[in-house]
């Protein structure tokens, strides 16, 4: 197996990050007037869900990762979840989330994993003993989060809307 | 829009002692002046790639040990289902080069009998400190049979390279390296023509809908990622 050779054009597409655009100027929620509604769209299955129209992006200048494809996440409003724990690390690509039991706004991934296109997963944490253990998920590339959450062997996945990027 | 499908699916595991830059590989930034300390505090499972070759795409999963390493107590389960490893030193610490042969003795130990295994000799950017030659690696890599590379992870400079090209070089030594004919090629079609979602609930760890694969815990079935 040893001496079996990498084919060179697939070595040389597979050194690019995963995203090849303009990673400097990446849009936010906040940049579109009308919020929630400027990003998204029916969804092509169930025409009374929304989806977003552009690929979630890691928000940080300079990474924008491509975290999940146009079209894949439902928008659902819920409850927050408390996901920053250390108030004053938060970065400022990180707008802060309702306190709980407000709602907040988020892109619902379902059924597994492996519907995104790059994304990290932290350890298990508990919050408190009632409650189940979360996951946050963060940039696969750089970090940068929580972004979203999800249950220890949960199979829905949240993105926090306000704390992706659109393009 | 369609759904996005994917071809392939590789569990890649990070192993070596801790502080050699394991974690580091896995970012972009390396260092930057921002690290988020909630990531220090809790750690980091895994993450998921997605990359392109050839029109074909792949998914990689990628564990790190979460320092287990410091007790030595990875456990056969994390081995479950790697395909890929990248054993990683410190080029300035001869110790972490020392530590090689144990733990190229667990994966021998754990790991499935053909995984395919790189020796990185990581923070060759450090010239003044190096204490391990590159070809005393490249002298361990060919006596325990894997490929050997040195790597930096430095930041601004190769940031777009240092780890993505590690994952992506085994990815391809795990696809292109691997025969057409061979069994871990065909597994990994098999499954994915059986069932997107089974494959993808299965790869790494728990076997069941499971979004979080779990390290520590025995695994119920043994139909764990694609080559298992």
């Amino acid at each position: 197996m040893s001496n079996q050779s990498i084919h060179p054009s697939a070595l040389a597409a597979l050194q690019r990050p995963s995203n090849t655009g303009d990673r400097s100027t990446i849009r936010k929620l906040s940049d579109f007037d009308q919020g929630v509604l400027a990003v998204s769209t029916s969804h092509d299955k169930n025409l009374g869900e929304l989806t977003h129209r552009f690929d979630l992006l890691c928000p940080r200048n300079g990474c924008g990762s491509v975290i999940l494809k146009a079209g894949i996440g439902r928008w659902v409003e819920r409850d927050s979840v408390e996901l920053d724990t250390v108030k004053e690390s938060l970065h400022p690509d990180l707008p802060a989330l309702p306190a709980p039991p407000a709602t907040a706004h988020w892109w619902l991934v379902t059924p597994n994993m492996m519907e995104f296109e790059n994304i990290g997963f932290t350890r298990p944490v508990q919050k408190d003993v009632a409650a189940k253990k979360l996951k946050f998920l963060i940039c696969a590339e750089c970090d940068l989060g929580p972004l979203g959450w999800c249950e220890e062997g949960g199979n829905e996945f949240w993105l926090a809307c306000s704390r992706v990027g659109y393009r | 829009m369609p759904p996005p499908h994917y071809d392939f699916l590789i569990k890649l595991l990070l192993i070596g002692d801790s502080g050699v830059g394991k974690s580091c590989l896995l970012l972009r930034f390396c260092d930057d002046a921002w690290t988020p300390s909630f990531i220090t505090t809790i750690g980091i499972d895994f993450k998921i790639r997605t990359i392109e070759l050839d029109g074909k795409r792949i998914k990689l999963q990628i564990w790190d040990t979460a320092g287990q390493e410091r007790f030595r107590t990875i456990t056969t389960a994390y081995y479950r289902g790697a395909m890929g490893i990248l054993l990683v030193y410190d080029v300035t610490d001869e110790r972490s080069y020392n530590s090689i042969r144990t733990w190229h003795a667990n994966i021998e130990q754990h790991a499935s009998e053909g995984v395919n295994k790189i020796l990185i000799g990581n923070k060759s950017d450090w010239t003044d400190k190096r204490a391990v030659p590159e070809i005393q690696g490249r002298a361990l890599a060919d006596e325990l049979g894997m490929k050997f590379m040195e790597t930096s992870a430095k930041a601004n400079e190769g940031v777009e390279e240092a780890f993505f090209t590690l994952a992506r070089f085994v990815a391809l030594y795990c696809i292109c390296g691997v025969n057409s004919n061979s069994r871990l090629y065909r597994d990994c079609k098999t499954r994915l023509i059986d069932s997107q979602a089974d494959s993808a609930a299965s790869v790494g760890g728990a076997s069941n809908a499971d979004g979080s694969v779990k390290v520590n815990q025995p695994a119920t079935s043994a139909s764990i990622g694609c080559c298992s």
